[in-house]
């Protein structure tokens, strides 16, 4: 069972945990050890915790009862409050009709004031009772009391029984109203089956019946008619009491799940036990529920990550309500509490104010990045320095800024940074429209004398990269400098931005600016963290385009943008893919409509070309046929193409190596045998497109420069690595491979072990999404003889592998990184005729644009392969020939105008064509 | 004794014990608690009419103008200003102080005007007003 907290049981040695022991009878006897309390202790990490609450139909009928009463008295109560204040206006009427003064009021005797004073009573009480209702138990972080740690005497029940209770927590006590009223469901459910135990499963029943249970279940897909289904076949083989009369027990798999959901939400910082926590107790406790579940793909992780999206939510309402509580004494203008602030007109007239949106609401919540957030200001409480941030493209620099303006906001920053404003500038705003000599850096100078003459301003500025070595044409001063100048001066403090390669570029060897700035690197966000970031703002993409996401179309988004837009960071890329699958689910689907999985794989196949759709019955049928379909396009090469279709498959369904290209082979053959035609096949079904496919003629990097060709010399971009960086999903087809250099080999042998290249600019190209496929002619005579003296295919690739036959052009340690070499042999005079067949076949396709029918005879076809029959060149001959006298004859025809549409060709044997006129109209 | 009696004597008792700690829970926890809440609403109006900074800020002058004539000037409007937000929070605590009373004497008052109803008392306290 997928157990994430440790958790230990100790169970009552007589009832085994179920509180009470059953006669030979079949009677319920309570436990005559633990009394039916305490019969479960949990160890939950290191602390002691039981469950407390006893269930049986007199208290939950007890309950119900005090309800309905609380209810009846608060009714009686209100109904009676009013009627006071309808008495005292009576009176009041009474003194006016009798004109006696109001003074009077309280001081006469009159049973409408007494009724009146009553009904303060009432209100009085009304009122305690109201706020003694309310009181709940909240868990905290005290409630990690005990820190036990289980000893040799760890199954010694009663020991631990007779730890004070103090220092044990009582989980029930803890329980949120909701979760406590689909137990007693739970436990009437039990009862009304006569079932002899109240079990996780009964609680998962009512919990079911809960609206958030089933919408949080409705983000997994589950098919909710097979899941009840399910739960009533689990239901049904419950244990019946053999006395109808017998009421059911908390049993001690329920003790368990309650305590463990105790756990859940303890862990998780949840101040109540709600149904989602209990229903994961469930899970947790039950395996059968836990099977049932899983058997809908619904895991444990599942569930608990729907839980935390739940929970991210909730805290960001709540985060949101107390900044905004908090931010409502924040100045709404430019000045600051103390007064003292001046106006910044030539700051403001090229900046934003992140406070001032900060507090009207504007800005998301930030994820992930307190540790960021925190270094900060830890810097900007430091004398004289500067903060940069620096970090990808995309990582979240601008959140950064707007958490940092949020905190602010709220005062929730050092004491140093409070009351002031955050204004955030783009260089571009500073540096616009300013004219002359000079210009420029007059700008800076006022925004920066703005700055320090109202000196509640903290600085942000984005892409501060620009500003180094910018400057108004003539000066010979940048306003970077003049930046650093103040900032070094102690007169200004600056949060800056870049990304980091412009950091490397422009900021790495500038000391100067370095000394000012401490930077701090915006790591691109972990995967997990990014899937908070989209849960937290699916809620507003879901309003804003009325549909609805599952957890699943969530972490999709994440993981494919993470494996398939290498260039790209998170969380802004699964944000953008996010948004485009709910756009897309909203067009195609409707409103209301669920974004699943399904959709954002489709969004992604669109963008990048890679067929990700769960497979299709139709894509499925191609893989699995897959020989069929190759065999279609490539005659002969029985064995080659088995042996490529099962590598494929085994690709497609993702149980390879995702760091490492999909699949790495090798074609050995002669030339015109159908390699480069095999590639072509497998780039049409696999990638879906016959194009994808990069071709590099190896003979061309035979030279140990080459390399430099292909990868780029240093600041240069490669030939090899562009055009993977463009095309990163698809075939890289390597020609003649055994004409290359060594140094060219030794750098695919890394991109074969390893999924990825480094060009001349230091940017890491991916090749995890790519096939590599290499076709080379080395070896093929000594292949041709080993066939002539029947060696079979396996015996020879088992050779190739060894290194014997091609020792002369691959180091052993090359060929072994191919996950398969795949020998094409020489045609057979029967198998040219297949090829001589689909030439023309194909040749007919073109023809049929035109109107024109060709037409041919096996006699002609037999004959044509005789006379372009050559062994050593494979088709290519007869390719040749087909051209030679079919295709010239046709053309011939069609230029004397003896051809026209309808008309028919007709392949006589020795490469004639005659023409068969169509009937006229 | 069936299960239903054995519910509604559990009940009775329940509620004849809810009536009787009433008058100890509001002179004790719910009078506590009421003590907390005023506090923390003459905390959020001290801190919203910012008056601890404004008193630190007594003697610095206002808008960043740090010239003489400026300095002569914003000292005397500071001082007025910290003065009448004082006067609101001033009043404003008074206000507080004055419910935390009302929650105090209001069960004793309400007890009274009921007595006085029953006539078991004659002195009559609105003659006082």
């Amino acid at each position: 069972m997928a157990v994430a907290l440790s958790a230990a049981w100790i169970d009552c040695p007589q009832c085994h945990g179920f509180g009470y022991t059953i006669t030979p009878a079949g009677k319920h006897v309570i436990c005559s050890w633990c009394r039916a309390e305490q019969s479960v202790l949990g160890f939950i990490e290191n602390d002691l915790v039981y469950w407390g609450e006893q269930l049986s139909v007199s208290s939950v009928l007890e309950k119900k009862l005090e309800r309905t009463i609380n209810w009846i008295v608060t009714t009686v109560f209100i109904v009676a409050a009013s009627a006071g204040l309808i008495a005292l206006l009576l009176e009041i009427i009474e003194l006016q009709v009798t004109h006696q003064p109001l003074v009077h009021l309280f001081s006469q005797r009159s049973p409408l004031i007494l009724g009146f004073w009553a009904s303060v009573v009432a209100d009085l009480f009304l009122y305690y009772r109201l706020v003694r209702s309310n009181q709940h138990r909240y868990i905290t972080a005290e409630n990690k009391l005990a820190h036990f740690t289980i000893t040799g005497s760890a199954t010694d029940w009663k020991y631990w029984r007779n730890v004070p209770d103090q220092k044990k927590i009582e989980a029930s006590l803890y329980l949120h109203d909701t979760t406590t009223a689909a137990l007693e469901q739970a436990y009437l459910l039990a009862e009304r089956w006569h079932h002899t135990e109240v079990k996780p499963l009964h609680l998962l029943l009512t919990l079911y019946e809960r609206s958030d249970i089933r919408a949080l279940l409705y983000r997994l897909e589950i098919d909710n008619r097979e899941l009840q289904r399910t739960l009533a076949r689990l239901t049904n083989r419950l244990e019946k009491s053999a006395h109808p009369f017998t009421t059911p027990d908390l049993g001690a798999e329920l003790r368990r799940a309650l305590l463990l959901a105790y756990a859940e939400a303890r862990d998780h910082h949840r101040p109540q036990v709600k149904p989602v926590e209990a229903l994961v107790g469930c899970i947790l406790a039950d395996q059968l529920i836990n099977d049932a579940l899983y058997e809908r793909e619904v895991t444990l992780d599942k569930v608990r990550s729907l839980v935390e999206w739940s929970n991210i939510v909730d805290d960001m309402l709540q985060q949101q309500q107390r900044r905004y509580h908090l931010g409502r004494s924040k100045p709404k203008t430019i000045m600051n509490r103390a007064m003292t602030a001046r106006p910044t007109n030539q700051l403001d007239a090229v900046s934003q104010d992140f406070t001032l949106q900060a507090r009207a609401g504007h800005f998301l919540p930030v994820i992930g990045r307190n540790q960021a957030v925190q270094e900060a200001f830890r810097v900007l409480q430091e004398g004289h320095s500067s903060v940069l941030f620096v970090g990808e493209s995309g990582s979240g620099k601008t959140s950064l800024l707007q958490g940092i303006a949020q905190l602010m906001t709220a005062e929730d920053v050092p004491v140093s940074l409070q009351d002031k404003r955050f204004v955030v500038s783009e260089p571009g705003a500073i540096i616009a429209g300013a004219g002359g000599v000079g210009g420029i850096e007059q700008r800076m100078e006022l925004i920066i004398r703005d700055i320090i003459m109202a000196g509640n301003v903290i600085w942000g500025i984005e892409d501060i990269h620009t500003l180094l070595g910018a400057g108004s044409t003539g000066s010979n001063i940048d306003i970077g400098k003049i930046l650093m100048n103040y900032i070094s001066q102690g007169y200004i403090k600056v949060v800056g931005t870049t990304t980091t390669p412009e950091f490397q570029k422009y900021i790495e060897n500038n000391e100067t600016f370095l000394r000012r700035f401490q930077v701090v690197t915006v790591a691109e966000l972990a995967p997990a963290d990014a899937v908070r970031v989209l849960a937290s703002r699916a809620l507003y993409v879901e309003s804003k385009q009325k549909v609805y996401f599952t957890h699943d179309a969530l972490v999709a988004a994440v993981e494919l943008t993470e494996r398939f837009m290498k260039d790209r960071h998170l969380p802004a890329k699964a944000l953008d893919i996010m948004e485009e699958a709910a756009i897309y689910a909203r067009e195609q689907l409707g409103e209301h409509a669920l974004v699943s999985k399904a959709v954002v794989e489709r969004i992604m196949s669109e963008k990048t070309n890679v067929q990700l759709s769960a497979i299709s019955q139709t894509e499925a049928q191609k893989l699995l046929h897959l020989e069929q379909i190759l065999a279609e396009r490539v005659i002969g090469q029985t064995e080659a193409i088995q042996a490529i279709a099962r590598a494929l498959r085994r690709a497609r369904e993702d149980i390879r190596d995702t760091t490492r290209p999909i699949a790495s082979l090798l074609f050995l053959g002669p030339t015109g045998v159908g390699k480069t035609e095999t590639a072509k096949a497998i780039a049409a079904v696999y990638f879906g497109n016959e194009q994808a496919m990069l071709r590099f003629d190896m003979s061309e990097y035979d030279t140990p420069d080459s390399l430099t060709k292909l990868i780029g010399a240093a600041g240069e971009q490669g030939h090899l690595t562009e055009a993977v960086r463009r095309t990163p999903f698809g075939i890289v087809l390597l020609d003649e491979l055994e004409k290359a250099h060594s140094d060219v080999l030794n750098v695919f042998l890394q991109v074969m072990e390893d999924g990825r290249l480094t060009d001349g600019t230091g940017r890491t190209i991916d090749f995890s999404n790519t096939m590599i496929i290499a076709t080379s002619n080395a070896g093929t005579d000594t292949i041709q003889q080993r066939y002539d003296q029947g060696a079979t295919t396996q015996a020879i690739e088992q050779e190739l592998l060894s290194g014997d036959l091609l020792r002369h052009y691959f180091r052993p340690e090359f060929l072994n990184r191919f996950d398969h070499i795949a020998v094409f042999t020489p045609f057979t005079p029967e198998e040219l005729v297949q090829v001589g067949e689909l030439m023309l076949q194909q040749l007919a396709h073109q023809l049929q644009a035109k109107g024109i029918t060709l037409q041919w005879t096996p006699v002609a076809v037999i004959d044509l392969v005789q006379r372009g029959y050559n062994r050593q060149f494979g088709a290519r001959p007869l390719r040749r020939l087909i051209q030679d006298t079919v295709q010239d004859g046709i053309a011939k025809l069609l230029l004397d105008k003896q051809l026209s549409r309808r008309d028919s060709v007709e392949l006589q044997p020795g490469g004639e064509v005659t023409v068969i006129k169509a009937e006229p109209i | 004794m069936s299960t239903f009696t054995q519910v509604v004597r559990f009940l009775v008792v329940d509620i004849v014990l809810m009536v009787m700690y009433f008058p100890v829970w509001w002179y004790g926890a719910g009078t506590i608690k009421i003590i907390r809440v005023l506090s923390w609403q003459a905390q959020d109006i001290v801190r919203s009419l910012n008056l601890k900074i404004l008193a630190q800020y007594l003697f610095v002058p206002m808008y960043g103008l740090t010239d003489i004539w400026s300095r002569l000037i914003s000292f005397p409007v500071r001082l007025v200003h910290f003065s009448l937000l004082t006067l609101q929070a001033t009043a404003y605590i008074i206000l507080l102080l004055a419910l935390l009373a009302v929650w105090l004497l209001a069960p004793v008052f309400v007890v009274y005007n009921i007595v006085y109803q029953f006539g078991i008392i004659d002195t009559n306290i609105y003659l006082w007003l």
